[in-house]
C-alpha cells in the first residue's frame, strides 16, 4: 500500500502570453453576465426587430407575393438608406438600454470592495484593466448591432444581387461603421458611470440619462436660443447626422451644424469619458 | 547572488510631500530563496508607500527600487510577473465563489486555464477554505476573507509575497494558522516573504531580517539570525525559594548579577564559565529554578533603540545597564 | 459591592442568533480584558455593560447603576467602539468637543476637557484638520480621546490597539495603567495575546456566548488542575535526562525534540519537578536552559478554547 502526500505545491510552470491574459476578465466577465436571466432575455428581445428587418427585406425581394396590393404599397417596401437608418435606431436604443444594464457592474464593484490592488499586483496596466473591460461591452453590444446589421444587409445583397450592390455598398459600410461609433461611445459612457459612481442603478440611470436627457436638453437649448448649436450636445443627434452622411441620405438645413462639427464634437465626449476613466482608477488615492 | 531587494536612493514625493528620503539597502540576499523580510516602522514613516512604489504605483522622485534586479518603475511588467501582494485593506471581488476568484486572479498572473483551476482547489485547501470554497467570497467573515486575499497572493507561486498586515482582525487561532502558513511559505516552499507588521511578536517569529523606517529614512537594519546566534553570554533566571546570598555566590563564580525582583535575576557569565555551573550554584542552594534562558535583545528592544526611545539595549554590552530597561517598563511607559 | 461590574445570569439573543448565554461575572477595578474568538459574543457584553442594548433576561449593575439609567451611566461610562466611523466633515477637535457638549458641559469647560483630552493622545497638531484624513492609528486614538474626555470611571474599548505601531501601544498602554490605578475600571479586548498578557489584571475568556474563564492570569491556570504544566528544556543529552525524568511518577509526558538535545516535560507538580531537576543537575548531567511554555494567556486560550493548531 502507498501513502501519499500531497498538499500545496508551488507553482512553477509555463506563463501565458499577453492576449491571453487581457481575455481572462472578458471571459469571466462574460460568464457572469450570460447566467443573468435579464440579460439573456434583452438579448433575445434585441433579436426581433432585425428579425422583423429580415421579414421586411424578403417581401421587399419578392414582390410576386404583394401581386394584390396595389404599386404605392410597393415602393413604400423600398431597402435603401432610410431603411437602414431606421433599422439601427431601433436597434441602438436596445444597444443603449444593455449598455446601461450591464455596464454598471463591470467597474463599481471593484471600487467599492477595494478590489484594485487584486489588479494592479499583477502584470496588468489600467489601461489594459480599461481595455479589457471595454471589450466585455463592446462584445455583448455587437452582437445586437453591427452583426445582425451586416446579416441582413447581407441578406439583401444576396436576394437583390450585384446591381443592387453596386449602387448601395455604402450602406453595408455605414451599418458597420455607425454601429461601432455607437459601440465605442456607449461602451466608454457606461465605463465612465460605473467608475464614477458607486451605486449600479444610479450608473445604469446616468447611461441613460446621457442618451436621453441630454437630447431634451440640447432641444430645449435650440428652441430657447433659437440656433442649432444645441444639437452638438446631443449625443443621438450627432450619431444620427453621422450615419446619414454615410449612407448619403444627409440633408441637414443651414443652421445646422456641419459635418466636421459633429464628428468633432462626438470625439470630444469620448475624449471626456476618458478623462473621468483615467482620474477614477487609481490603484491607490492620494490624500494631500 | 541578485538581492530580493534593492534600494539606491530612493526618494518618492506625493502630492507635496516628500515620503521617502533617501533609501538605499540590499535585502534578502541569499541562495536558494525562502529569505523572510520585516518592515517595521511607525505610522507615516513611509512603509506603504514603498510597498506601492515596488508595486510601480508611485514614479520615484530620483534614485531606483529593484526587485530581483528589475527596475520598479521601468520594467514593472517583470516585477509584477514575480510578486504576489496581500493588501491590507478589505479587498475582494463580490458575486464570485472563492474558487472562481482564486482561478481568475492565477489567470490574471498567467498560469494556463488547467493549471490555474487545480491550484485554485489546491492553494483553497492549503490555507484552511477547503470546506468553504464553493460559496460567495461577499458571504465570508473577516477571517475566510484573509485567507483569501492570502491565496490569491500565492497562487501563482511567486518569487516574493508582500504581506501588509495579515493578522489584521484576525482572533487568536486564525493568528497562529496565519503565522503557520507564512512561516510555512519560506521554510517549505522557498518563496521569500516581505511582511509588513506592527506586532512585533509575529515580525520575531517569522522574519529573518528586518528593516526599520522612521520618517521616510531607514534607521536600522538587523539580521535577527546573528543576533539569535549571539549574546550566549547573558542569562534570565528565575528563582524560587530564599535568594540572600544568591549574588554573593555568583561572585565567586566570577559572574555579574542584578536582582530585578520577584526571584528574577539577570546574570552575566564570563567567558570561561559553563552554564551549568550557575544551576548547580542553585541547586546546592535549595532554590528551585523557574527559568533559565539566555537573553537576547528582543525586537522590540532594537525597535525602540532604533527609532530613538530607548538610549541603548541590554545586549549592546556584556555589562548590566547601568538603567535597567526591560520590556516591561518600556510598556509600562517609563522610557 | 458598588464598584464592580455584575451580569447575573444574563442572556441576549438577536431573534435566533446567540449573542451571550447565561453569562455570570463579577468585575473588580482595574484593567481586565476580554479574550475570545470573532463573534463569541465581546461585543455583545459591552454592549449591554453600556445598555445600548439590553438582556433578555439577567440583571446587570455597573458600580450600581443599572444600563437601564442610561442617564445616570453613561456620565460615568466612555465606550470607544471597534467601528471607524466619526460624523462627516468634523475635525478632530469638533469630534471630541461635540460629544462633551452632548453631555452639557458648558462651551468654555468642554474646550477645556477637549484639549486635554486630546493632549492625552498626542494629537494636539492634528486637532484642527478633518478626522477623514486622518491614518489609521490616528483615527483610532481621536476615538479614545472622545471616550476619556469627560473623566469616565468605566472606560469599555474593543479592539483599541488595532493598527498602532509599536510606540503609539505602548503609551496607549500607559494611558490603562494610569487609569486602573485611579481604581477605575478598564475593560479591554484584543486578540494578541502576548499583550494581554503583560497588560491585563484580569482576563475573561469567552466563547460561544460563555465565559469559559475569568480571574487573575496566574490563579485561572492554577485552577485547572487537570492540564499539567509545560516546561522546554535544553540539554545536549536529553535522551538521558528523559531517561531520569521518567522515573518520577508526576511526570505525564516527556517529548524529545527533532535535534535531540530539547524536551518538552509535562508534569503534575511543579515543586517536584523543581526538585528532580536540581538533583539530576547535582549528578552531573547539564542543563542549558529552562522555561515554563505555559502560564500564559496564550496557553490558556488553546487549552479552553483551541482551534490553533
Amino acid at each position: 500500500m502507498a501513502v501519499y502526500k500531497r498538499g500545496y505545491q508551488r507553482y512553477e510552470g509555463p506563463r501565458t502570453g499577453t492576449w491571453d491574459r487581457l481575455m481572462v476578465l472578458p471571459r469571466f466577465s462574460w460568464g457572469q453576465l450570460m447566467s443573468q436571466r435579464l440579460v439573456i432575455a434583452v438579448l433575445i428581445g434585441a433579436a426581433f426587430w432585425p428579425l422583423l428587418c429580415g421579414i421586411f427585406i424578403y417581401i421587399a425581394n419578392h414582390i410576386e407575393l404583394l401581386a394584390g396590393f396595389g404599386q404605392g404599397f410597393q415602393k413604400f417596401l423600398a431597402v435603401d438608406g432610410s431603411f437602414f437608418k431606421t433599422f439601427m435606431i431601433v436597434q441602438s436604443t436596445f444597444a443603449i438600454g444593455l449598455a446601461a444594464m450591464t455596464g454598471p457592474g463591470l467597474i463599481a464593484p471593484d471600487l467599492t470592495n477595494n478590489a484594485l490592488p487584486l489588479y494592479f499586483s499583477r502584470p496588468m496596466s489600467r489601461w489594459e484593466y480599461v481595455l479589457a473591460r471595454m471589450i466585455v461591452l463592446a462584445g455583448m453590444l455587437s452582437a445586437i448591432t453591427w452583426i445582425p446589421g451586416l446579416l441582413i444587409f447581407g441578406m439583401q445583397v444576396g436576394m437583390a444581387g450585384g446591381d443592387w450592390f453596386s449602387k448601395y455598398w455604402n450602406l453595408g459600410l455605414a451599418v458597420f461603421l455607425g454601429f461601432a461609433m455607437l459601440v465605442i461611445l456607449a461602451s466608454l459612457v457606461a465605463l465612465a458611470s460605473s467608475a464614477w459612481v458607486k451605486w449600479r442603478v444610479v450608473a445604469g440611470a446616468l447611461v441613460l440619462g446621457f442618451f436621453f436627457v441630454l437630447a431634451g436638453a440640447a432641444q430645449m437649448m435650440n428652441s430657447i436660443f433659437r440656433d442649432s448649436a444645441g444639437s452638438l450636445l446631443n449625443p443621438l443627434y450627432l450619431l444620427g447626422r453621422l450615419w446619414a452622411a454615410m449612407m448619403g441620405i444627409d440633408s441637414p438645413d443651414e443652421s445646422e451644424p456641419g459635418l466636421w462639427a459633429c464628428a468633432s464634437a462626438l470625439i470630444g465626449f469620448c475624449a471626456l469619458m476618458i478623462v473621468v476613466l483615467e482620474r477614477k482608477l487609481r490603484p491607490v488615492e492620494v490624500v494631500k | 547572488m541578485v538581492p530580493v531587494l534593492e534600494l539606491d536612493n530612493l526618494r518618492v514625493q506625493l502630492g507635496r510631500r516628500e515620503i521617502l528620503k533617501g533609501l538605499s539597502c540590499r535585502l534578502g540576499v541569499s541562495e536558494g530563496g525562502g529569505r523572510a523580510i520585516g518592515l517595521l516602522g511607525p505610522n507615516g514613516a513611509g512603509k506603504s508607500t514603498l510597498i506601492q512604489t515596488m508595486l510601480g504605483f508611485h514614479a520615484p522622485l530620483s534614485g531606483t527600487a529593484k526587485l530581483f534586479g528589475f527596475d520598479c518603475h521601468r520594467q514593472p511588467k517583470e516585477v509584477r510577473a514575480r510578486l504576489g501582494y496581500m493588501p491590507e485593506n478589505d479587498s475582494f471581488i463580490a458575486n464570485m465563489t472563492a474558487v472562481a476568484f482564486l482561478r481568475m486572479m492565477g489567470e490574471l498572473s498567467g498560469m494556463p486555464r488547467g493549471a490555474a483551476l487545480e491550484k485554485a482547489h489546491e492553494t483553497l485547501f492549503h490555507v484552511g477554505l477547503g470546506e468553504a470554497r464553493y460559496r460567495q467570497l461577499g458571504t465570508y467573515s473577516l477571517g475566510m476573507k484573509q485567507m483569501a486575499k492570502l491565496a490569491q497572493a500565492i497562487i501563482h507561486g511567486p518569487e516574493l509575497v508582500i504581506l501588509d498586515e495579515p493578522t489584521n482582525g484576525l482572533d487568536p487561532a486564525a493568528r497562529l494558522r496565519m503565522l503557520t502558513l507564512i512561516h510555512e511559505i519560506k521554510a517549505t516552499h522557498k518563496m521569500n516573504v516581505l511582511l509588513c507588521s506592527h506586532l512585533l511578536h509575529d515580525v520575531e517569529e517569522t522574519c529573518d531580517e528586518v528593516l526599520i523606517l522612521k520618517d521616510g529614512r531607514i534607521v536600522h537594519h538587523a539580521n535577527l539570525e546573528e543576533e539569535r546566534r549571539s549574546n550566549r553570554r547573558f542569562v534570565e533566571l528565575e528563582l524560587g525559594g530564599v535568594t540572600t546570598g544568591f549574588a554573593a555566590a555568583l561572585g565567586t563564580l566570577g559572574a555579574a548579577g542584578v536582582d530585578e525582583g520577584e526571584g528574577r535575576w539577570r546574570v552575566v557569565l564570563p567567558a570561561d564559565i559553563e552554564i551549568g555551573a550557575l544551576w548547580r550554584l542553585a541547586a546546592e542552594r535549595h532554590l528551585q529554578v523557574r527559568k533559565l534562558t539566555y537573553r537576547r535583545d528582543t525586537l522590540e528592544e532594537i525597535f525602540l533603540k532604533a527609532v530613538g526611545h530607548i538610549r541603548a539595549t541590554p545586549g549592546d554590552a556584556t555589562k548590566p545597564p547601568p538603567l535597567p530597561v526591560s520590556p516591561e517598563e518600556v510598556t509600562h511607559g517609563r522610557l | 459591592m458598588s464598584n464592580e461590574i455584575i451580569f447575573t445570569e444574563v442572556s441576549k439573543f438577536y431573534g435566533e442568533v446567540l449573542g451571550v448565554n447565561r453569562v455570570s461575572l463579577r468585575v473588580p477595578p482595574g484593567i481586565t480584558s476580554l479574550v475570545g474568538p470573532n463573534g463569541s459574543g465581546k461585543t455583545t457584553l459591552m454592549n449591554l455593560m453600556c445598555g445600548l442594548i439590553h438582556a433578555d433576561q439577567g440583571t446587570i449593575s455597573v458600580r450600581g447603576i443599572s444600563p437601564r439609567n442610561p442617564e445616570q451611566l453613561m456620565r460615568q461610562t466612555g465606550y470607544c467602539t471597534q467601528f471607524d466611523a466619526a460624523p462627516r466633515g468634523y475635525t478632530g477637535y469638533q469630534f471630541v468637543s461635540a460629544s462633551l457638549l452632548l453631555h452639557g458641559y458648558s462651551p468654555a469647560e468642554a474646550d477645556e476637557r477637549t484639549w486635554r483630552a486630546i493632549d492625552r493622545v498626542n494629537l494636539r497638531e492634528a486637532a484642527p484638520r478633518k478626522v477623514a484624513g486622518y491614518s489609521k492609528g490616528m483615527r483610532q486614538r481621536i476615538r479614545l480621546a472622545q471616550s476619556i474626555a469627560h473623566e469616565p470611571d468605566v472606560l469599555i474599548l474593543d479592539e483599541p490597539l488595532n493598527g498602532l505601531d509599536p510606540l503609539v501601544r505602548a503609551e496607549t498602554i500607559a494611558l490603562f495603567r494610569e487609569f486602573a490605578a485611579r481604581g477605575k475600571h478598564v475593560i479591554l479586548s484584543s486578540h494578541v495575546l502576548q499583550e494581554v498578557d503583560v497588560i491585563s489584571d484580569q482576563v475573561i475568556l469567552i466563547a460561544n456566548g460563555s465565559i469559559i474563564a475569568e480571574g487573575q492570569i496566574h490563579n485561572v491556570r492554577e485552577e485547572m488542575t487537570e492540564h499539567p504544566s509545560q516546561f522546554l528544556i535544553r540539554c545536549p543529552d536529553a535522551a538521558k535526562v528523559a531517561a531520569l525524568l521518567f522515573a518520577e511518577d508526576h511526570i505525564t509526558e516527556v517529548r524529545l525534540h527533532a535535534d535531540r538535545q530539547g524536551l518538552l516535560v509535562l508534569t503534575r507538580s511543579r515543586e517536584r519537578f523543581s526538585e528532580l531537576l536540581n538533583q539530576i543537575v547535582l549528578g552531573g548531567q547539564n542543563i542549558e536552559s529552562i522555561v515554563q511554555a505555559d502560564a500564559n494567556v496564550d496557553s490558556l486560550y488553546e487549552y479552553l478554547i483551541g482551534g490553533g493548531r
